[in-house]
C-alpha cells in the first residue's frame, strides 16, 4: 500500500506518541503497518532475502527501544528509515566480514565484467531468476529506490521523503538502475 | 542504448513510474510511432519492471509480517536523560573496585607504605592531627616531602535501579597528606578515588 505524505503520513504521529508512551498495542499495529516497507528496503540494501527476517526483527527491537529518542515525531518515517537502512548495512559489512574469513567471494559483486551470456530462450522461471539476479548485482545505491518503486509502488517524492534526498536524485537512480538492468539482462528476457 | 538521448530515456522512466504530464506523455507517444528501436528498448524496459516487481514481491512476500519482539524479552527502552546513567552503576562500580585494587596492590608491593584495610598485619597509618596554626599551602615545585600521612575510608552505597534492583557501589576515598620537611605546612596531594 502507497504511503501518503499529507494526511496519511501525519495519521501516524499520534500512534508513535502512544508507543513513545509504552503502548504496546500500538506499537504492534505500528510493525503490522509498516513492516513490509521496512522489509523492502532492508531488501534493497541486502540485495538478497536470506537474512531480512533477522534485520527486520532486529529493526523493531530497535525502534521500541530507541523511540523515546525520536523527538520530532514528523520526522518518525525518515528516521524509522534510518534505523532500518543501518541496521541493514551492519548486516550486510558482517556478511562480508564472514565471507572473507572462510575465503568466499564478497556478497554482491556487479557481474558487470562477466562474459556475457548469449542470447537465448529462457523458460519464465529462467527469466524471472534471471531478472532476480540482476537486481542482486545491483549497487545498492541504485537498488534501494529500485526496490521501493517496484515492491512497493512508491512515488518519487515518497522515496524522496523516505531516503531524505531530492526528487531529482531518486529519479537519477531509478534511471541508472534500469539501464543497468537493461544491460545485464539483454538477450535473457 | 546509445542512440536514445538523455531525454528520451528520462520521459520512458517517468512514463513507467507514471511521473508524466499529458504534454510529456504525448510527445514520448510520437517519439514511440516514430522510432521502432525506440518503442523496441521501451518494451523491454517494461517486461523488465514487470519482471522485477514480480521477483521483488517474491522476495517479500505480502502476508508475511515479522513477528512483534517482546518487549520483556528484549533489552530496555531508553528514555534519554540521567535514567541512562543507572545502567552503568553496576558497571562503574566493578570498574572502581577494580581500580582501587589495582592502586592498593602497587602500594602494597611497596616496602614500608602497608596501608589498613589491604592487609590486617599493616602497620598502622599516619593520621594527621589538624592543626589550626599549620594551616594547608601550597608547596613549591620539587619540594620532597618529610611525612606522609594516608587514611582510607570504605563505604558502600546502596542505590535503587529502576528495575527495582539494589546496586550497591562501594567506594573507597584515599586522603594523603604530605609534610614538607622545611616549613611544616601540608599540602593535600590527592582526596578522592
Amino acid at each position: 500500500m502507497p504511503m501518503s505524505l499529507t494526511a496519511d503520513y501525519d495519521a501516524d504521529i499520534p500512534v508513535i506518541e502512544a508507543i513513545q508512551q509504552g503502548d504496546r498495542d500500538a506499537f504492534a499495529d505500528f510493525v503490522r503497518a509498516h513492516d513490509r516497507w521496512v522489509r523492502g528496503m532492508v531488501l534493497g540494501v541486502l540485495g538478497d532475502r536470506d537474512a531480512v527476517d533477522d534485520v527486520a526483527q532486529q529493526v523493531w527491537a530497535a525502534v521500541w527501544m530507541r523511540i523515546g529518542e525520536l523527538r520530532d515525531t514528523r520526522r518518525w518515517r525518515p528516521w524509522l528509515y534510518r534505523l532500518a537502512h543501518n541496521a541493514a548495512i551492519d548486516a550486510h559489512r558482517a556478511r562480508v566480514r564472514r565471507r572473507w574469513a572462510v575465503g568466499q567471494a564478497p556478497i554482491a559483486v556487479r557481474s558487470e565484467g562477466a562474459a556475457p551470456t548469449p542470447p537465448q530462450e529462457l523458460s519464465e522461471a529462467e527469466r524471472r531468476r534471471a531478472v532476480t539476479e540482476a537486481i542482486q548485482a545491483l549497487p545498492a545505491l541504485y537498488r534501494e529506490p529500485f526496490v521501493l518503486r517496484h515492491l512497493l509502488d512508491w512515488s518519487y517524492r515518497e522515496i524522496a521523503a523516505a531516503m531524505d534526498m531530492p526528487v531529482d536524485t531518486v529519479e537519477t537512480r531509478l534511471v541508472r538502475a534500469r539501464r543497468m538492468l537493461r544491460e545485464t539482462l539483454d538477450g535473457k528476457v | 542504448m546509445a542512440s536514445h538521448d538523455e531525454r528520451i530515456e528520462s520521459l520512458m522512466n517517468r512514463s513507467l513510474d507514471r511521473d508524466l504530464g499529458e504534454a510529456e506523455q504525448l510527445e514520448l507517444d510520437r517519439t514511440l510511432i516514430r522510432s521502432p528501436e525506440i518503442r523496441r528498448a521501451y518494451e523491454q524496459m517494461r517486461r523488465i519492471d514487470s519482471l522485477a516487481a514480480e521477483a521483488l514481491r517474491a522476495m517479500v512476500p505480502e502476508d508475511h509480517v515479522t513477528p512483534v519482539p517482546n518487549p520483556e524479552a528484549g533489552a530496555r527502552r531508553s528514555q534519554g536523560g540521567a535514567r541512562k546513567l543507572w545502567w552503568l552503576l553496576p558497571a562503574a562500580a566493578a570498574g572502581l573496585a577494580v581500580l582501587l585494587a589495582m592502586q592498593l596492590r602497587g602500594r602494597v608491593d611497596r616496602p614500608g607504605q602497608e596501608m589498613a584495610g589491604t592487609n590486617d598485619n599493616a602497620a598502622p597509618i599516619h593520621r594527621l592531627v589538624e592543626d589550626p596554626n599549620r594551616p594547608l599551602q601550597p608547596v613549591r615545585p620539587g619540594y620532597r616531602p618529610h611525612l606522609t600521612d594516608r587514611s582510607l575510608d570504605h563505604n558502600w552505597t546502596g542505590v535503587e535501579g529502576n528495575d527495582g534492583r539494589i546496586y550497591w557501589i562501594e567506594t573507597r576515598r584515599v586522603r594523603t597528606l604530605e609534610r614538607p620537611g622545611d616549613a611544616g605546612a601540608v599540602k593535600l596531594v590527592s582526596d578522592d578515588l
